[in-house]
């Protein structure tokens, strides 16, 4: 079992990491009392100066106290040890920080972003894909998949399960959960939603989680009519039930029915993924309209000897076994227990996390890159120094371990703010995600480790090699001219080049992530309506089918399909006289978050009769739907009454369809009279032809979720009595959280066995997919941000160096009398050069780039997002040139306006 | 090694440790020693000095029990070994005294 996070603030754990070994413990005990007992009560400002005081104090506390600390900093000693690093170049990296504030500030604010930046995508995910559940040998516990099917899923539905879970023998224990919001009362009458499971009992024993009073889940209780019976967490025995200790035995009403818990599960147990109620699992997919029931999460624990490898051959004999069944054909797959949360990384998904792990590196490269240019534009500053240095006697390593410390202290300290903004960020983000109950994202050792070696790696890239420069044969010239008081550092032709680079990696960066934003921001058309998210409540409610009792299958369906059909009906009757409820509709699936794809084939395409279709998503609706959403139709009619069938095996013959689904098939917007089909792949027979009636804008939960790549989707009248799970879309005027706990109300009055799912806000977060959107959408833009930052910086700052480099020669030129406008030329001539050589090489290969990628495509929406390139790229130049021609040109306009004997002087 | 002269932290150190009965630990004496000389002492350097006054023979350590609000991290006490101590500080304060004997009319102290 997982033990909580250690609370002790993370600079204080780092602080104590520069003191010996032995006495790190008592120390770290003393700055967490100091901290509990006085500090942490203080105002937010004063606990953070507090706390980035320590680590100075503690290394201050070491070299001044430590065990023969004197010795050590003796001059003596430094002069003698060579390459060593000593106490005095720290102090001097510091008081080079202090001097430069600007340069260090933009140093460690590249390094901030760029170093934890390039660690984070790399530690969640390995936090969320690898770390395996907290039982015992818990890597054994894997997830089992199947993936594909004319739905596109990823779940074992309840039929395969019920087909599998015998027969496997690489597997110990095979167990299954449904996880649902379930409405629960409490002995004190409170009711409120709680994340629970329809679990099977083996899932207890295959966890070898034991609890903590009472006994889990038994196969005696998945028995149809054995007693309702619920094991409940340990989060909700505290916060619903205040740690009742004879609670084992006491009732709840969950989801109306009187249940009485038979258990408490131990602290960090929430299995699947983050419940706290367990129901015994007396689910049959017979009972189900399709035959094949829910989605279901199934594991397993391998049995002893057997690897994974072993139980993914097995699996594959499954996927016979299931087609052989009638089944549709699905891909089985056996993988870690975490991916039954987040998915299997496979295929495309794995490039995107290629992409998304690679990208901040390349994006740290830069930043070295970047931070290395201002360093050896700052140590160009410090020639003379060096060079005295030199005379005195220092070697070049010792001079070189010297630039090297003060480019590690600024990345140390870029380290300490990039990890502390990373430690809050999750910290603010930690209660608003639901995450596996294992799962811990928090900043941990191995984290900060590995950001103290890139610190490392990042201070040899930007401060060694520019010291390097510095030091090797530029010195000797800058030795041979001190005399003639040129003693700064001339930059060669590999500077130039490099001049030449960072202006076209700007251009490259400042397009590209334009481009980024460009593609990934919400761009709403005058096809898509958005709607008003303020305004809505979207929940999805199950109607359990009780247990079956005779042997008349399709009797007990058809009388469970009334019986939704009578709840459907008494929730409107409810609804109507509910003050404040303006409009409602039922649908299979909420508005913008349709996920049952079919394959779809218009009459007349021109294709060959075999042809398959494109996809498109199918989703049943009222034909109030369009109206309670305010969307109206483009051309022709929306649903009516008389397009719906009242008997469920009737196909419909009439159907609406959005703007993206003609956009996608290149059809004219008037297509009402045309007809489509659903062709079910290759192998079976197509449905029969449906007519559009109406063509509807594309619509979306709410604006910010309007991507130009929109889905495609018909819209079919529901019969009814077939919508289960069904969604209720309510327009509720205003705060649509508010009216909530009513709707479970008025749900338990209308079928106390009815499940209320979940209920949220259109545009809330069921699925994390918004979260997950809007998260790339911030990275990608903060990505793009920090490259465009750190390119002008760097631009700005070696470009106007270089120029600065010359004042000595302004000044003599200017008194000797020489115009102005011509020095000006002259000077900035070279620069001005390097700018176009830079802005013709990034502009050049991004031309090459788009002319090759879409000259021969136009119609997709990727396309059409990335034509705007050329004006992308007009603006990322022009940023580059204005910021070139500033730094080429300010430098000079402000040399020929000081005096020449001042420059003369300034430069000896 | 023998201690033959006292740093100024370190004489500030031994003298709260006396007020504080002879013996503490870090948090207590950066505290206390905060509060009377205004000096701001971090914990971690207040038990350091006491680490090294340790190794020099003027305090003496043990270590007490864990306590939650150190995160369950013991505490380590020093008390000062008084034979050792006491005429290191006499010699500090004698010399002190001496430098000040005249100068108090001068510059306005008493």
């Amino acid at each position: 079992m997982s033990a909580g996070r250690d609370r002790t603030p993370l600079l204080l754990r780092l602080s104590v990491r520069l003191l010996p070994t032995e006495v790190r413990d008592e120390v770290l005990g003393d700055l967490v009392e100091h901290w509990s007992a006085d500090v942490s009560a203080r105002p937010w400002a004063r606990r953070m100066l507090w706390l980035t005081r320590q680590p100075l104090e503690v290394m201050t506390a070491r070299v001044r106290y430590g065990s023969g600390a004197r010795d050590r900093a003796s001059p003596r000693a430094i002069r003698h040890r060579g390459f060593g690093f000593s106490w005095l170049d720290v102090k001097l990296g510091a008081r080079m920080m202090r001097k430069h504030p600007a340069v260090s500030l933009v140093i460690v604010f590249a390094l901030a972003l760029g170093i934890p930046a390039s660690l984070a995508p790399h530690h969640a995910l390995d936090a969320l894909m690898d770390e395996p559940p907290p039982f015992d040998e818990g890597e054994r516990v894997v997830g089992l998949l199947a993936y594909g099917g004319e739905s596109n899923r990823r779940f074992f539905r309840l039929a395969d399960y019920e087909l599998i879970r015998e027969g496997l023998t690489t597997f110990g224990t095979i167990g299954g959960a449904l996880p649902l919001e379930m409405n629960v009362i409490s002995d004190d009458g409170r009711s409120a939603g709680e994340r629970g499971a329809l679990m099977t009992a083996s899932s207890f024993a295959l966890a070898r989680v034991a609890p903590m009073m009472g006994r889990t889940l038994s196969p005696r209780d998945e028995v149809v009519g054995a007693p309702d019976v619920v094991v409940i967490g340990y989060d909700f025995w505290r916060s619903r039930l205040a740690g009742t200790p004879d609670v084992v035995g006491t009732t709840l009403r969950v989801a109306g029915v009187p249940t009485t818990v038979v258990g408490v599960m131990p602290e960090d147990f929430a299995m699947p993924s983050s419940e706290q109620l367990w129901l015994p699992m007396r689910l049959r997919s017979i009972d189900y309209d399709d035959g094949l029931g829910p989605g279901l999460w199934v594991y397993g624990r391998l049995a002893d000897g057997v690897s994974l490898d072993q139980a993914q051959a097995e699996l594959s004999v499954v996927e016979t076994r299931l087609a052989a069944q009638g089944r549709e054909r699905v891909r089985t797959r056996a993988v870690p227990f975490s991916a039954l949360a987040f998915g299997e990384i496979s295929g495309r998904v794995s490039v995107f996390f290629a992409i998304l792990e690679t990208l901040p590196l390349v994006l740290l490269l830069i930043a070295c890159g970047n931070v290395g240019i201002l360093l050896l534009a700052r140590t160009a500053t410090r020639t003379g120094e060096v060079a005295v240095r030199t005379a005195l006697g220092a070697s070049r390593t010792r001079i070189v371990g010297q630039l090297f410390i003060e480019a590690l202290l600024l990345a140390l300290a870029a380290t300490a703010v990039g990890l502390l903004t990373v430690d809050l960020i999750l910290g603010l983000l930690e209660p608003r995600v639901t995450l596996p109950f294992w799962v811990d994202l928090g900043v941990d050792a191995e984290l900060v480790l590995k950001a103290l070696a890139l610190a490392v790696v990042s201070a040899v890239l930007a401060g060694v090699l520019p010291a390097l420069r510095a030091t090797g044969s530029a010195l000797h010239r800058t030795l041979q001219s001190a005399g003639s008081g040129g003693g700064m550092l001339r930059f060669g032709p590999l500077v130039s080049a490099l001049i030449v680079v960072e202006v076209a990696l700007g251009v490259g960066a400042l397009f590209a992530g334009g481009m980024a934003w460009h593609i990934v921001r919400p761009t709403p058309d005058e096809q898509t309506r958005a709607a008003d998210e303020d305004r809505y409540l979207v929940a999805s409610i199950t109607v359990p089918r009780p247990a079956a009792g005779g042997s008349d299958e399709s009797g007990d369906l058809a009388a469970h399909r009334v019986r939704i059909a009578a709840v459907q009906e008494e929730l409107t009757r409810r609804l109507a006289s509910e003050p404040g409820i303006r409009r409602w509709a039922f649908s299979d699936e909420p508005p913008g978050e349709e996920v049952d794809e079919r394959l779809v084939r218009v009459d007349g395409d021109g294709h060959p009769a075999d042809y398959p279709g494109l996809p498109a998503v199918a989703t049943f609706v009222e034909p109030s739907f369009f109206e309670v959403l305010g969307v109206a139709p483009v051309h022709g009619r929306l649903l009516g009454i008389g397009d719906v069938r009242l008997d469920p095996a009737v196909p419909p013959t009439a159907a609406i369809v959005n703007m993206k689904f003609l956009e996608r098939r290149g059809m004219a917007p008037n297509a009402v009279g045309r007809a489509f089909r659903f062709t079910n792949g290759r192998d079976e027979p197509p449905g029969p032809w449906i007519e559009i009636v109406g063509v509807v804008p594309n619509i979306e939960a709410s604006a910010d979720r309007v991507f130009f790549d929109g889905t495609p989707v018909v819209y079919l009248p529901a019969t009814p009595g077939t919508l289960n799970p069904m969604t209720l879309i309510m327009d509720v005027g205003t705060d649509p959280v508010a009216f909530t706990p009513r709707l479970r109300s008025i749900l338990a009055e209308a079928d106390p066995s009815a499940i209320l799912d979940y209920a949220h806000p259109l545009d809330d977060l069921p699925a994390d997919e918004l979260t997950a959107t809007r998260i790339a959408i911030g990275l990608i833009t903060s990505l793009s941000l920090i490259a465009i930052v750190l390119s002008t910086a760097a631009l700005y700052a070696l470009m106007s160096l270089t120029v600065a480099q010359r004042t000595r020669e302004i000044g003599i030129r200017i008194a000797l009398g020489g115009n102005a406008r011509r020095i000006v030329g002259t000077v900035a001539r070279r620069g001005l050069a390097q700018l176009v050589l830079g802005v013709a090489l990034g502009s050049g290969v991004w031309v090459a780039v788009f002319s090759a990628m879409l000259g021969g495509s136009a119609g997709g929406e990727m396309e059409r997002a990335l034509a705007a390139w050329p004006w992308m790229l007009l603006a990322a130049v022009g940023v580059v040139v204005a910021v070139g021609l500033t730094a080429c040109l300010h430098p000079t306009l402000k040399g020929i306006r000081i005096r020449p004997m001042e420059a003369l002087r300034a430069d000896g | 090694m023998e201690k033959t002269k006292l740093g100024e932290l370190e004489e500030q150190i031994l003298l709260t440790l006396l007020r504080l009965e002879g013996e503490s630990y870090a948090v207590p004496v950066a505290n206390e020693l905060s509060r009377i000389t205004g000096r701001d002492v971090s914990p971690a350097t207040a038990y350091m000095v006491m680490k090294r006054l340790e190794e020099n023979g003027l305090l003496v350590s043990s270590v007490g029990t864990s306590h939650p609000e150190r995160g369950g991290r013991p505490r380590r006490f020093y008390r000062v070994v008084e034979e050792a101590a006491i005429p290191l500080l006499s010699q500090s304060r004698d010399a002190m005294l001496a430098l000040w004997k005249g100068l108090e009319p001068r510059l306005g102290t008493s």
